[in-house]
């Protein structure tokens, strides 16, 4: 009996140290890509395998609501434009050039001549009108035909009474008008949105209601991007290949197989494994020991998101009572909570716009943690140290996290005399409740569409918004009179000095509190060069190489 | 028997239909709006009503779930609201990968079990059969998502001589299914040893045991052949239950390992309300539970003579 027990205790030793000191070794041996980086030069070739969270639901340009199917669709199909990699600017991609006309309501793009698709056919201007009007008209059902709206005829198309937006004209094979019914300075920002982007329309009426699905076929999915379509394995991978037809600089890597996890442990244990070049996401609670472990393969971006407590205005005790939401906002210290709770995973963010944004106004800044301050605040509100308050109902979208910052809010608000109830909710129960008006106090996060600040500012405090994006119900004619204004005014400077006064006066009116942006981490293998990742969480693929 | 198996048979129809009524009741109970939660914030009331149009979401309950039945008995199970592939494609796609990952632990889950139960209760009392016990213990009580990612760490990232994760495209590749046909029949293997153990322990002090030894046969043949055939009826019928419970209870196994199968498309489908896709998939394990619940029933009466169905 004795020998049974000891030979077993010396195998689980013996199992446990190897363990240790076998994953210690496995990620130590890796090169620093910034010295690499020096002494390489691009080389073409090889597999990038792409380590994604999750599965897109969809690779149809007019359903791209999430990150992963943007992430893809956006090397299969090009724009008219598209986004600098590193500072968001516009750039030519389809269109080489455009000019505004005198009144600024029509702007003409000239397009390339050489953008091919990936079936090797030319790309005409008429094209580009073809898969406008599929994404706008009303059986399409795309959450993004919005994009479009600000075109002549659009909503003629979307509510079905014609099938071509009046607008839109192509007055030779590689010219295009486009006619908008007011000035509008967003419209072209918007065009590097990837639910705009061009595909081969017979390829999408070929395919059916299958366009997109992982029922795709490479004949069924023909795009006009550096990479072309070869496979989708549904909730496995999605494979795409270097389109070597490509018009402008051309992919180095000869394949992207973006390998599909629902859990970030195994991804990255995949990628300990070595089969991986890339993970989209660190795993819970590892941030730390994975930034002490691997420090030299670490890209941290911090995207065009902005998360905030959201009070609704429309019910007690927020309406018509700022002090109160002044008080709560000074009595939080959001920068400690960044610090503990989330790791230092999200940056503080105390005004409407994510400070990667244009336009992000800092100087205007919200009311920061101090107590004093917000006792004041709670006496003016006409409830001193809290008296006759009563508790406040908190609600967010249950995770750990939210549910952990949730708890050190409801403990931070009660030393100044403020009760708060928790409330989790399951995803679809606290998007409706937050449309409908039934929540007091929530979390709301919000990831930009385009990197322009009319986008967050439009979608989060105008009127027009209210019960969609607007859950606060906020309200304010000048804020509506700048958005406006700010939307034809095509003079940059000018332009930034309106949103910096929209963002003054929502600070002002404080009909939030605005806490985190989101700093993810990204990890990349040691053969990685070159890669890089806008504020928009879009990774330039192109322009990547392995060695 | 044939009368039986007709009746019972039969008997699928009304539990079927009670099946897909309990799943769309559920279904149309749970709070929040697939519509919203297909289409985001951003889209405008006329678009939403579009889609819930579109959708069949504006009819009443009972409307929607006749054209439901009326789809299914044309063998047409819907179409994703979010993938907007064919359910019916989608569970084609995905009942491979489950059935065979159900296939390996259930296979592993016997194999080990019945050997470990046998020589447990052969030794009886000794070091070898306190150790069983202990392990037994120890299966029933792990965690799946622990033990999964254990032997990833282990035999994927250390030694790397199993695949950390997927499961290796198209065809069965049995490398791929080893740790997580480990990881998901580990309890059911110290049940089997249980269930063995105990079953043994009783035939091995039957009269015709004590016979056979005294007809002088040798061990391995009274234990293995008179023996364990005999302990082996209550491990057989439960295999094929443990079997159907497997095949529902994959999705932890599935998620750790990035398999596609039909317990990741479940999770997939219950987070953003794709209403489809959960009674597709609901509907497909509780036929799987009704089916090898008749197969247990028939096989019983192949095993011992002495249960008659008539």
């Amino acid at each position: 009996m004795f020998e049974g027990k000891k030979n077993l205790v010396i195998t689980i030793a013996v199992l446990v140290i190897g363990t240790i000191i076998l994953s210690g070794c496995g990620l130590n041996t890796a090169l620093k890509n910034e010295e690499k980086m020096t002494r390489l030069t691009p080389v073409d070739g090889g597999v990038f395998r792409f380590g994604m969270i999750s599965s897109p639901s969809a690779l149809e340009p007019a359903f791209l609501e999430e990150i992963n199917g943007i992430e893809i669709c956006k090397e299969l199909n090009d724009g008219l434009i598209r986004y600098d990699p590193n500072t968001l600017e516009i750039k030519p991609a389809i269109a080489e050039s455009w000019d505004y006309s005198e009144d600024k309501k029509v702007i003409t793009f000239q397009i390339r001549k050489d953008v091919k698709f990936h079936d090797g056919t030319s790309l005409k201007a008429q094209d580009i009108i073809d898969v406008w009007n599929r994404l706008a008209a009303k059986d399409t059902l795309s959450p993004l035909a919005f994009l479009l709206e600000p075109i002549v005829g659009f909503a003629q198309v979307n509510s079905g009474e014609l099938e071509t937006i009046s607008g839109l004209k192509a007055t030779d094979d590689y010219t295009l008008e486009v006619t908008l019914k007011e000035k509008n300075a967003v419209f072209l920002t918007s065009l590097g949105h990837p639910a705009v982007s061009i595909y081969k329309l017979e390829s999408a009426n070929k395919a059916g209601k299958d366009f997109g699905t992982p029922a795709a076929r490479p004949e069924t999915l023909i795009g006009t991007g550096a990479f072309k379509f070869v496979k989708w394995n549904a909730d496995q991978d999605i494979i795409l290949e270097k389109f070597t037809d490509y018009y402008g600089t051309k992919a180095h890597v000869d394949k992207i197989i973006y390998k599909i996890f629902k859990d970030e442990s195994t991804a990255f244990n995949e990628f300990r494994a070595g089969n991986l070049d890339y993970v989209d996401m660190v795993p819970p609670g590892q941030r730390q020991s994975i930034l002490k472990e691997i420090p030299d393969q670490i890209l941290k971006t911090t995207t065009l998101t902005t998360q905030y407590i959201g009070f609704n205005l429309a019910k007690d005790p927020f309406k018509d009572n700022i002090n109160i939401r002044k008080a709560i906002a000074c009595a939080l210290d959001i920068q400690s909570i960044a610090d503990t709770v989330l790791e230092g995973s999200s940056m503080v963010s105390n005004g409407p716009l994510p400070d990667t944004m244009p336009g992000y106004d800092i100087d205007h800044r919200a009311p920061t943690f101090d107590q004093k301050k917000a006792k004041e605040y709670l006496a003016l509100a006409g409830y001193p140290d809290g008296q006759g308050l009563a508790p406040i109902q908190y609600a967010y979208n249950y995770t750990q996290e939210n549910q952990r910052v949730a708890e050190a809010f409801q403990a931070q608000l009660k030393e100044v005399g403020i009760q708060i109830h928790l409330k989790n909710m399951e995803w679809g129960s606290y998007i409706n409740a937050m449309q409908s008006g039934e929540l007091q106090m929530f979390r709301v996060a919000c990831v930009a569409d385009y990197p322009d600040p009319d986008n967050l500012l439009r979608m989060l405090y105008s009127k027009s918004q209210w019960g969609m994006n607007n859950v606060t119900f906020y309200s304010n004619p000048e804020v509506e009179r700048l958005l406006t204004q700010g939307l034809e005014e095509t003079d940059i400077t000018k332009r930034m000095a309106i949103y910096k006064k929209i963002q003054e006066l929502i600070v002002e009116d404080q009909p939030a509190i605005w806490t985190f942006s989101t700093n993810y981490l990204r990890i990349y293998g040691d053969k990685v060069h070159n890669l890089t990742i806008n504020a928009l969480d879009q990774k330039d693929m192109r322009s990547v190489w392995l060695s | 028997m044939i009368r039986f198996i007709i009746w019972r048979i039969l008997q699928c129809v009304p539990v079927g239909l009670g099946i897909s009524m309990l799943t769309f009741l559920m279904l149309s109970l749970v709070p929040g709006d697939p519509v919203t939660l297909m289409l985001g914030q951003h889209v405008s009331p006329q678009i939403m009503n579009n889609v819930r149009q579109e959708l069949g979401l504006d009819l009443p309950f009972f409307s929607r779930y006749l054209q439901y039945v009326w789809n299914i008995l044309h063998g047409d199970l819907g179409r994703s609201y979010i993938q907007h592939q064919e359910v019916t494609t989608m569970l084609l796609d995905k009942i491979p990968i489950t059935f065979n990952l159900t296939f390996v632990a259930t296979t592993f889950a016997v194999t080990a079990g019945v050997l470990i139960g046998v020589l447990s209760a052969v030794k009886q009392g000794s070091p070898w059969d306190t150790f069983t016990t202990g392990f037994t213990l120890l299966g029933i009580s792990v965690p799946s998502f622990w033990l999964g990612m254990i032997l990833q760490l282990i035999f994927g990232v250390i030694f790397r001589i199993l695949p950390v994760s997927g499961s290796g495209g198209d065809g069965f590749q049995l490398q791929y299914y080893i740790l997580p046909g480990f990881t998901l029949g580990f309890a059911s293997m110290a049940m089997y040893a249980g269930l063995t153990r105990s079953g043994m322990l009783e035939v091995l002090r039957q009269d015709y045991i004590r016979t056979a030894r005294a007809k002088g046969l040798s061990k391995p043949v009274v234990v293995f052949k008179h023996g364990l055939k005999n302990a082996l009826i209550p491990v057989t019928t439960h295999a094929g239950m443990d079997f159907a419970s497997l095949m529902g209870g994959t999705v932890l196994t599935e998620m750790i390992f990035s398999l596609p199968g039909i317990g990741t498309m479940l999770i997939n489908a219950v987070s953003r309300r794709d209403y489809p896709v959960v009674q597709g998939v609901t509907l497909f394990l509780a036929l799987v539970f009704v089916l090898v619940n008749l197969l247990v029933d028939i096989l019983y009466a192949v095993l011992d003579p002495r249960i008659r169905y008539d």
